[in-house]
């Protein structure tokens, strides 16, 4: 069943077919929102996210791709609160706020302390290359990294020109590449 | 340094390239370290990036099912009360229905001409039936008479006025 026919069924009334939306897109929506907000806001704009598609499903129609409409509504939330905290660092690792660290959470408990070490400098290393796009930059690289969606459609939710997308990627991919030298 | 291709090297990852330009760039990436790189950061990130995924808490995604049960509910209600409101509805429709065919439902009964033929109205005094007793009674007399003076007519060779 596609995600179009699933979600039909959730507006009939079937609570199953969302929880198979759920199950399939709980984890892309919610890395998204964690790359673009942090883990601080990330729960809190995940649930509204969400929430928000439960009560706009009329205003779904079945003419446009499911993903391309959840996504455009997470990508509105995440930008929603960017606007309203400019300037507040995006961080991954919240020890500080009483939750567990991300890299605590990388870290399986068989792992050898070289292993952990390991995982430790490549939750570090990808966060520092991300650190360095810009909101824009890092805003296409995670569309199209968790959504699954192509350039033109990604250029249809931000609505910009595809060139305009793809000169953003690729400006981004500059500035990672720099930063990912050593693992290359 | 740049490469003024290395724009094509996220379409040509994630596919998104068509045949002829997806050739001519792999062309391309053989004498580009730069690109080659961009590429090996991508498939680098990409990789490192789902191998980090987090799942959201269990409780959120517990509370928006619970969201969307209670929509479901709410859904299923309000259709409930379409179709109960729509059955009396439909009760009323089929009740009428009902009442129609049997009032055209033909049992054997052959419709009569005259209502005084009718068994239903056999013992009502209808005005058709006080008529046409008048008729019978008034025509009888008179045809009578006629008999009579035509048999007058036939044995004496006149008859009488009326």
């Amino acid at each position: 069943m596609s995600d179009e026919d699933l979600f039909r069924a959730y507006k009939n009334g079937n609570v199953d077919a969302f929880g198979e939306i759920m199950n399939k897109y709980k984890g892309p929506i919610y890395n998204y929102i964690v790359r673009m907000t942090g883990r601080r806001a990330a729960d809190d704009i995940f649930q509204e996210v969400f929430i928000k598609v439960l009560e706009k499903a009329s205003s779904y129609t079945s003419k446009g791709k499911f993903s391309h409409w959840l996504f455009s509504i997470a990508r509105n939330a995440a930008l929603d609160w960017h606007r309203k905290n400019k300037g507040r660092e995006v961080s991954l690792d919240s020890k500080e706020e009483g939750q567990f660290s991300y890299s605590e959470k990388l870290a399986d408990k068989k792992d050898s302390p070289e292993e952990v070490m390991e995982k430790n400098e490549i939750s570090r290393t990808i966060e520092a290359a991300l650190g360095k796009l810009s909101y824009e930059q890092k805003e296409i690289f995670c569309l199209r990294c968790y959504s699954g969606l192509n350039f033109r459609e990604i250029s249809e939710i931000l609505n910009i020109p595809i060139g305009t997308a793809l000169a953003r990627m690729s400006r981004g991919m500059e500035k990672m590449r720099k930063e990912m030298e050593g693992f290359l | 340094m740049r490469c003024e291709l290395s724009f094509k090297a996220a379409p040509y990852f994630y596919g998104e390239l068509g045949n002829e330009a997806r050739i001519e760039y792999e062309k391309h990436l053989e004498k580009c370290e730069i690109c080659r790189q961009t590429v090996s950061a991508l498939k680098f990130s990409n990789e490192r990036l789902r191998f980090l995924a987090l799942e959201p808490p269990r409780c959120i995604v517990e509370s928006v099912m619970n969201h969307a049960r209670r929509i479901c509910d709410q859904t299923s209600q309000n259709w409930l009360k379409y179709v109960f409101s729509d059955w009396r509805k439909a009760l009323l429709a089929l009740s009428f229905s009902v009442l129609v065919f049997f009032a055209f439902l033909d049992f054997g009964y052959k419709p009569h001409i005259y209502s005084w033929d009718s068994p239903i109205d056999a013992d009502i005094e209808s005005l058709e039936y006080a008529m046409y007793e008048e008729q019978e009674s008034f025509l009888g007399d008179y045809m009578e008479e006629f008999s009579e003076i035509a048999e007058e007519v036939k044995t004496n060779g006149k008859g009488r006025l009326l």
